[in-house]
């Protein structure tokens, strides 16, 4: 099962720096959870880990694979970015378009959607979703290909509490079985509630990272925890 | 790449975007065939005459215009529905993605020029027949390739300047402008000689015979020109859309 590797990576926007060498891995086996503030460079690493943009520098890899150099890329890693849904396509053509994608049967595609709760809406036209049903199609659609990696942006937003814990006993079922589950998402406690390992980024860099129960201990929560480390790296950098 | 051609073909059949197009196109020329043979102009060419049939027969206007349209659609669509990071997640090597909407709207094309064309021709040997006129003085192999080679090449450069403003819109206008107000109000009357270079000139000479095509370029002639503009257009479109980053 392969790990997600960030190794030195950095991205510049003209004068702008999003990502400053960031470091990180993401095991097999475990649940990573990704957090950062709002412009912290969570999604800018994702974007360039899955091909989508180019570092300025550094490397973002898939078992030591970029993303553009593997064979079949949706048979390795199912991606949920902000990636649109045609409004006008139904949710049967639009999960059968990625089932074409990554060279599997429409049956398979057919088959997650009844999965995931949507076979009864398949023929609806997608735009008539709610965000919930559309989060639902989009990870029904990266999971089309049967992958071993699971990156995730933000997957929890927009589900009701069933379909947080859902998706909670999803993402475990899935690294239980050694697939590997990269996710990044702002409801930290949701986070603490199923993830293995932490990687906080905080202006572009690694500000902390490993397992879960090593950063949150028992007399705190993972909430006070990410404030003081941003809190902290902040203070250091106003006094440097 | 037949994968990828497929999957351009499954988009465009699941969105009704083609398929209005497809019905607008056929209604719309089925309705001038009618209306340029049947409702006289003052001063016009004479029921039956060469200019009087081509005149019928320009359907390749339009098949051209709905194709740079379809062109555009296929791959600004994708930017304004941000469907283009799925599509890239499956086929990270863009130059593949783009070559495979090229592909696939240059097919489309040629089907629509071809099949739209034959329709109207058909259209028009009743029509004309119905009125004593039993053959068209036309050379409708000519008329049919340049209908059929005009819907293609238009297509492409529609998906050029798809990829190059991933804007639908703009794109549209812009291409819409710059046929009817620049090249086709403007540049043909002042500047004629250069006109004729041009993309519309050139898909005029390509699709007309008679008066029409008079002191424009010759058929393979223009068939060249546009071929070099549409490929001069996705040139550069490939030179600066390729590595532009998809949002």
């Amino acid at each position: 099962m392969p790990n997600l590797s960030f190794h030195q990576l950095s991205k510049h926007y003209g004068p702008v720096t999003v990502l400053d060498g960031f470091t990180a891995t993401a095991l097999p086996g475990r649940v990573t959870a990704f957090l950062g503030v709002n412009g912290a460079g969570k999604t800018t690493s994702m974007r360039i880990l899955l091909g989508l943009a180019d570092p300025t520098s550094g490397t973002a890899t898939v078992d030591g694979t970029r993303y553009a150099d593997l064979p079949h890329p949706t048979r390795v890693v199912g991606a949920v970015l902000d990636q649109g849904l045609h409004p006008n396509r139904s949710a049967r053509n639009h999960i059968r378009l990625t089932a074409m994608q990554a060279g599997v049967p429409a049956t398979t595609a057919d088959q997650l959607l009844e999965r995931f709760g949507l076979g009864p809406a398949a023929g609806r036209r997608v735009g008539g979703f709610s965000l919930g049903m559309r989060q639902r199609l989009a990870l029904a659609s990266a999971l089309v290909g049967d992958p071993s990696v699971l990156v995730l942006d933000e997957p929890l937003n927009g589900l009701d509490p069933d379909g947080i814990r859902e998706m909670r006993r999803f993402l475990r079922t899935f690294a239980d079985a050694g697939g590997t589950v990269f996710l990044s998402s702002h409801l930290l406690s949701e986070v603490a509630a199923v993830a293995d390992d932490l990687v906080v980024i905080h202006r572009g860099s690694l500000a902390a990272a490993g397992p879960v129960h090593d950063i949150v201990t028992d007399d705190t929560d993972l909430e006070s925890v990410f404030h003081n480390l941003i809190h902290s790296n902040d203070t250091e950098e106003a006094w440097s | 790449m037949k994968t990828l051609v497929s999957l351009e073909l499954y988009k465009l059949r699941t969105t009704p975007a083609a398929w209005v197009s497809l019905a607008v196109t056929l209604v719309l020329g089925a309705a001038s065939v009618a209306s340029n043979a049947l409702v006289p102009s003052p001063g016009g060419p004479a029921f039956g005459s060469t200019d009087h049939v081509n005149h019928a027969l320009s359907v390749s206007a339009l098949t051209s215009m709905v194709m740079l349209a379809i062109g555009v659609l296929v791959v600004a669509g994708e930017y304004r529905h941000r469907t283009i990071m799925q599509t890239f997640l499956g086929e990270p090597r863009r130059a593949r993605v783009l070559a495979a909407k090229a592909v696939t709207v240059l097919g489309l094309g040629a089907i629509l020029g071809a099949v739209t064309f034959g329709i109207a021709y058909a259209e028009a040997v009743i029509i004309y027949g119905a009125r004593g006129v039993h053959s068209l003085p036309v050379d409708v192999v000519q008329l049919w390739v340049g209908a059929t080679v005009a819907s293609a090449l238009y297509g492409l450069v529609g998906v050029a300047l798809g990829a190059l403003t991933r804007n639908t819109v703009a794109a549209i206008v812009g291409a819409i402008a710059w046929v009817m107000v620049i090249e086709v109000g403007i540049l043909a009357s002042a500047l004629p000689d250069v006109a004729q270079w041009l993309p519309a000139g050139a898909a005029v000479a390509l699709t007309s015979v008679g008066s029409a095509a008079h002191g424009m370029l010759s058929p393979t002639t223009a068939a060249l020109v546009l071929t070099g503009w549409a490929l001069l257009i996705s040139g550069v479109a490939a030179r600066f859309s390729l590595n532009r980053e998809a949002h």
